[in-house]
C-alpha cells in the first residue's frame, strides 16, 4: 500500500490563502458595520416617528386641558394667554420657521397676532382664508378688556415624567408647548343685531409642540414645531345676561 | 492507487462572503421597509388626529352660531298651541355659509309640525362648504334640528333632538387630490330642546282632583313614565277650547278620554340644578337677617313652625327648608324674582353642617303665598322660583332622593316655578270640602303628584328669560362615526348616515 499523495489535479485547498481570508474579513466587517450603521439609523428614524407621534400627543393633550379649563375655573374668560408671548427668533418670515412665536405679530403689545397659516411649515401658502391680512388678535390678559385667562403662552413637557411645568428640566429631554388664544374669524358669523356680544364667545387654540434635547443627548426628529389648532365656544353665551331674572339653570348657579 | 482528483475550491470564502453580503442587505431592506412604513404610518396618524381636531372646531362653530340666537325673545313656554304669544318650536334660517340670517319662528302650522331649517344652507338644502382651521386641515359641518311634533291634529308642542355633524379633514396640502385627504366624522348629540310644561315628571305623574274625581289642566304635562289622571281630566288652556296635550313614555290611565295624548318615542331628562360653592346663602346679607330666628346660618337651614316670614327679592340657598306652620310670603316683583336653591347634602355647603343626609328638602306645609298670584293668566308665577338640587348621585341620578312638598292653604292661590328634576315632589291646592284654591306656575320633578282641581301653566315665562346661565345648545354626547367615501364630503342627503 502506497500513501496517497497530493497529485496534479487533487484537491487544491489554498483558495483558503491569506490574501483570501483577509478579503473575506474584509467584506464580512464592511457588511457588518453597515448593518449596524443601518439598524443605528432605522432606530434613530423609528424612534424620531415615535417622537412626533408623543408631540402630537403632547399637542392634543394641551387642547383637551384648554377644552376643560372652562368647567374648571366656570368661566370662558380663562380660554386666554395669561401672558404674551415672546418674540420670534427670526426677523423675518422663514419658509419653514423652526420658533413659532414667529408667527406673532406685533409680541408684547395691545395690538399683537396670530398669523393662521395653512401650512405652518411652508409660509409661502399664506393664511387661511377670511382671517384678517394682518393675523387674528390674541388674547392677553390685560388687553382690550381680557381678563382672567389661565393659559401661559409656553410651558414645557419632560418626555421622561410626562409632566408639564413652567421652566425646562434641566436634565430630561423636554418638548417646549406653545399655546396661543385668539379671537377666531373667518367661521360662521351670526347676525350682528341679535348678538354684538357674541363675537367673543368663539376663540382659536393654536397648539405649537417643539422637541427639546437635554444636554448631552443627540437632537434627532423633525425640528421644526408640529402645529395642531381647534376652536372653543363659550357654553354659556354672552347674550344672556347674568342678571336675567328668569329660570335659572345650568352648570354651576352662582 | 491514486484518488479521482477532487474539484478545485480555491476562493470559496469569496462565495460565502457574498452569501452573508446578500443575506445582510436583504435583512437591511426588510429593516428599512418596516421603518418606512412606521413613518408612513405615524404621518397618517398626526394627519387623523389633526382631522379629529378640525371636525371639533366645526361642531363648536355651529354651537356658537345657535348660541347667538337671542333665547330671551323666545317664548320656551309650551302652552297649549294657538295662543298668540306662543312658538312651538323655532329654528335658525342660514345662509350657504352658515350664516344665521334670522329666526323661521312659526306656530303650528296646519301640517302639525315646524320647519326643519330654511336658507340656501340649510341642512338637506345642500352640502355645505369647507371652514379651513390652518396646516391644511379643515372642516364641514351640517346642523340638524331633529324636530318632532308632540301632538296631533295640528296641536301640541313640537321638540327637538339637535345634532350636528361634523367631517374634519386634511388634505395633505393637495386640495386637487381628495383621495388622499384623512378624515374623521363626528357626531355631536344636543341636549333635546323641549320647551317647559305645565308639569313634567322625569318618572311618573300623577294628577288627583277634589275627592279623586275631578282636574283641569291649563297646559301640557308630560311624564318619561305613567300618567294617572282622575275619572275626569281635562287639559285645555285659557284661550278656550284648545286643548293641551299629555305625552307620556309609560302608560296612562284616566277615566275619560284624554285628547292629545302623545306616546313619546323618548325620554327628555332635565338637567339637575348645579350650584356653585361660592354661592352666598343670601344676595343680600340683609336679606338673610330678615328671615329673623327662622334661619339657621350655622346649619344654613330655614325652619318656621309659627309667626310669619317675608323673603324680599333676591336669592337663598338653604341645605333644607322645612315649614310646618306660620306663613312665608315672597315679595316678588315683575323684575326681581324670589329665587330660593335647596342644595345637595353632599355639597360643600351642607356636608359638614351634622345634618347628614337629613336635609336637602323642600317643605312647604302651608305653602308660600306669592305677592305676583293675582297676576292674570297666572302671569306672575315666575317670580317665585324653588329649586332643589337633590342628592347629587351619579347613577342613577333620577333617585327621588330627596322631598319637595308644598301644600297650600284654601284661599291662598299656590304661584310658583319648582324645578326639582331628581326629587320626589308633591303639591297640593288648599282645598275646602268642595272647592279648591289654584295652582299657578310650572312643576318639574322627578315622580310627581299634583292634588289639584284647577291648575294654570305660567303664561308668562317669556317675561323672564330662560336659560341664563347655560347655552340652550349644548352637546350632551359624542359619536365618531365611520369615514364617509369620498372622505371629502358628508354623505347625503343624510349626514349622519352611518353614525
Amino acid at each position: 500500500m502506497s500513501h496517497l499523495r497530493l497529485t496534479g489535479r487533487a484537491v487544491e485547498e489554498t483558495g483558503n490563502s491569506v490574501l483570501e481570508v483577509i478579503i473575506a474579513m474584509f467584506l464580512a466587517l464592511a457588511v457588518i458595520a453597515a448593518l449596524a450603521g443601518a439598524y443605528v439609523r432605522n432606530s434613530d428614524t423609528s424612534l424620531a416617528g415615535q417622537r412626533q407621534s408623543d408631540l402630537l400627543s403632547i399637542a392634543e393633550r394641551q387642547i383637551e386641558s384648554v377644552r376643560q379649563i372652562v368647567t374648571q375655573n366656570g368661566t370662558f374668560n380663562a380660554v386666554a394667554l395669561n401672558a404674551y408671548p415672546s418674540a420670534g427668533m427670526d426677523p423675518a418670515l422663514p419658509v419653514n420657521p423652526s420658533d413659532p412665536n414667529d408667527f406673532v405679530l406685533n409680541p408684547g403689545t395691545p395690538s399683537a397676532s396670530l398669523l393662521i397659516e395653512s401650512n405652518y411649515n411652508h409660509t409661502t401658502d399664506g393664511q387661511i382664508s377670511n382671517v384678517p391680512a394682518g393675523g387674528e388678535p390674541l388674547l392677553v390678559n390685560g388687553a382690550n378688556g381680557v381678563s382672567g385667562g389661565q393659559l401661559p403662552p409656553l410651558q414645557y413637557f419632560d418626555l421622561v415624567t410626562s409632566r408639564l411645568t413652567a421652566s425646562p428640566p434641566p436634565a430630561d429631554a423636554f418638548a417646549s408647548v406653545y399655546t396661543y388664544v385668539t379671537q377666531a374669524s373667518g367661521v360662521t358669523a351670526g347676525v350682528a343685531s341679535s348678538c354684538p356680544a357674541c363675537a367673543g364667545d368663539l376663540r382659536r387654540v393654536v397648539v405649537a409642540v417643539k422637541l427639546q434635547s437635554s444636554p448631552g443627548h443627540a437632537a434627532f426628529g423633525a425640528n421644526a414645531p408640529l402645529y395642531t389648532s381647534t376652536l372653543v365656544s363659550n357654553p354659556i353665551p354672552s347674550n344672556q345676561a347674568s342678571g336675567a331674572v328668569g329660570l335659572r339653570l345650568g352648570l354651576n348657579i352662582k | 492507487m491514486t484518488r479521482r482528483p477532487l474539484r478545485d475550491e480555491a476562493g470559496y470564502s469569496i462565495v460565502i462572503v457574498l452569501a452573508l453580503l446578500v443575506i445582510g442587505v436583504g435583512l437591511g431592506a426588510a429593516a428599512l421597509a418596516g421603518v418606512l412604513a412606521s413613518r408612513s404610518h405615524a404621518n397618517r396618524d398626526s394627519r387623523s388626529r389633526r382631522a379629529l381636531q378640525a371636525a371639533d372646531a366645526g361642531i363648536q362653530s355651529v354651537l356658537w352660531t345657535q348660541n347667538q340666537l337671542n333665547l330671551p325673545s323666545l317664548d320656551w313656554n309650551a302652552g297649549p298651541a294657538g295662543l298668540s304669544q306662543r312658538l312651538d318650536c323655532v329654528v335658525p334660517a342660514f345662509d350657504m355659509q352658515l350664516k344665521v340670517t334670522g329666526l323661521a319662528t312659526a306656530s303650528v302650522n296646519s301640517a302639525g309640525v315646524c320647519p326643519t331649517g330654511s336658507g340656501a344652507g340649510a341642512p338637506g338644502n345642500g352640502l355645505t362648504a369647507g371652514f379651513p382651521v390652518g396646516d391644511h386641515a379643515a372642516y364641514k359641518v351640517q346642523y340638524l334640528p331633529g324636530t318632532t311634533a308632540q301632538g296631533s291634529g295640528g296641536v301640541g308642542r313640537t321638540t327637538m333632538n339637535p345634532k350636528i355633524v361634523a367631517l374634519g379633514y386634511d388634505d395633505g396640502g393637495d386640495t386637487s387630490n381628495t383621495a388622499g385627504y384623512v378624515a374623521r366624522r363626528v357626531e355631536a348629540v344636543l341636549a333635546p330642546i323641549d320647551p317647559l310644561q305645565a308639569v313634567e315628571a322625569q318618572g311618573d305623574l300623577t294628577f288627583n282632583g277634589l275627592l279623586g274625581l275631578a282636574a283641569v289642566l291649563n297646559g301640557n304635562a308630560r311624564t318619561n313614565g305613567d300618567f294617572t289622571a282622575p275619572p275626569v281630566f281635562a287639559n285645555t288652556d285659557l284661550a278656550g277650547g284648545l286643548i293641551g296635550s299629555v305625552t307620556y313614555g309609560g302608560s296612562i290611565s284616566s277615566g275619560v278620554n284624554i285628547a292629545h295624548k302623545v306616546r313619546a318615542a323618548g325620554s327628555v331628562n332635565r338637567p339637575p340644578v348645579s350650584i356653585a360653592s361660592s354661592k352666598p346663602n343670601c344676595s343680600m346679607a340683609a336679606n338673610c337677617t330678615a328671615l329673623g330666628p327662622a334661619y339657621d346660618p350655622v346649619k344654613d337651614t330655614f325652619s318656621l313652625s309659627s309667626g310669619s316670614v317675608t323673603f324680599q327679592p333676591g336669592d337663598y340657598v338653604f341645605c333644607n327648608f322645612n315649614v310646618t306652620g306660620g306663613t312665608v310670603t315672597a315679595a316678588a316683583t315683575a323684575a326681581a324674582p324670589v329665587r330660593i336653591f335647596i342644595d345637595s347634602p353632599k355639597s360643600s355647603r351642607c356636608s359638614g353642617n351634622g345634618l347628614g343626609s337629613a336635609q336637602g328638602n323642600l317643605v312647604a306645609k302651608t305653602g308660600i303665598n306669592n305677592l305676583l298670584s293675582s297676576l292674570p293668566n297666572a302671569t306672575g308665577a315666575s317670580g317665585l322660583q324653588l329649586y332643589v338640587v337633590g342628592t347629587q348621585n351619579s347613577s342613577p341620578v333620577y333617585d327621588n332622593g330627596t322631598t319637595a312638598e308644598i301644600d297650600g292653604s284654601f284661599g291662598v292661590i299656590q304661584s310658583f316655578v319648582l324645578y326639582a328634576p331628581t326629587s320626589r315632589v308633591t303639591v297640593t291646592a288648599g282645598c275646602s270640602l268642595v272647592l279648591c284654591t289654584a295652582l299657578q306656575g310650572a312643576v318639574i320633578g322627578d315622580s310627581v303628584t299634583i292634588n289639584a282641581t284647577l291648575f294654570t301653566q305660567d303664561l308668562n315665562l317669556s317675561g323672564y328669560p330662560l336659560y341664563p346661565g347655560l347655552g340652550a345648545f349644548h352637546v350632551q354626547q359624542y359619536v365618531e362615526c365611520p369615514v364617509p367615501s369620498p372622505a371629502s364630503d358628508l354623505p347625503s342627503p343624510d349626514p349622519t348616515s352611518g353614525c
